[in-house]
């Protein structure tokens, strides 16, 4: 539970930790956060960021750009329009990140969803029932 | 009020990302190198974003290497095993900490985060 008067440091409390809606399912890691200057000079964080298009250009090198452009290409999208969860809607930060809102709410794919979508989906018997 | 109109529009890729600041050098008011941001350390702010206090920037935790976080033994002082502590504490003995009152400019686009001062306070807990 976030105690109220607690200072995070963003890359170990923010980064990669696991986000989860309302009803405590998995919506994705975060990937990056999205800061905004202030009148006062200071940042404010003002969201989280998710998806390959976000994780990529962070990762850089050979691997992060490759993950970009495939995610370019089979999404349709490019990295200016990354998933994108305002502050507004988080609830806690503890050890996970928990959000105020249902997932479907949500305009965002995690790299999950986008896996599943875009890749396991695809395979022919990706809807076969499982087998007892 | 939206949010996203407080800081005077829609974030796009322009928006400035954590990531755009991990790793960019520091400079000393005297020009010396004083390492690399290792990390950005948040603070409560009094203003309200949906149901948490804003989180605003508090300082800049400042380490020799460019990837220098070690999974949170650098900035607690309780967490073990004690000899994994011991180590990792000595590889970042240089790390230290500015409070954001003394850094002067952060240039994503310069590259260089510029302090007003010539030494890095002790690095606190969290």
């Amino acid at each position: 539970m976030t105690n109220p008067g607690r200072r995070l440091d963003a890359r170990l409390h923010l980064l990669d930790r696991q986000i989860l809606d309302v009803d405590g399912r998995m919506v994705a890691s975060v990937d990056d956060v999205e800061i905004q200057r202030r009148a006062d000079g200071t940042f404010a964080v003002t969201a989280l960021l998710v998806g390959p298009g976000v994780l990529g250009p962070r990762m850089g090198g050979v691997t992060g750009r490759t993950m970009t452009a495939v995610w370019e290409r089979l999404a349709h999208k490019d990295r200016t329009e990354p998933g994108r969860i305002d502050m507004s809607e988080v609830a806690d930060i503890g050890s996970a990140i928990t959000l105020s809102v249902r997932r479907e709410r949500l305009s965002v794919a995690g790299f999950e969803t986008w896996v599943r979508e875009r890749v396991i989906e695809k395979i022919p018997g990706a809807f076969h029932e499982p087998q007892e | 009020m939206n949010p996203r109109s407080e800081y005077g529009g829609r974030p796009d890729a322009s928006s400035p990302r954590l990531s755009s600041l991990i790793g960019l050098p520091v400079r000393f008011a005297n020009g010396q190198h004083a390492g690399y941001v290792n990390d950005v350390r948040f603070a409560p702010s009094d203003r309200v974003r949906g149901s948490l206090s804003e989180l605003v920037t508090h300082g800049l935790v400042v380490g020799r290497h460019r990837r220098g976080t070690m999974l949170g033994y650098d900035r607690r002082r309780e967490q073990g095993p004690l000899l994994v502590r011991v180590v990792v504490r000595a590889i970042q003995r240089d790390t230290g900490y500015v409070p954001w009152t003394s850094v002067r400019d952060v240039g994503p686009g310069d590259g260089v985060v510029q302090l007003s001062v010539d030494a890095l306070d002790e690095l606190e807990d969290v």
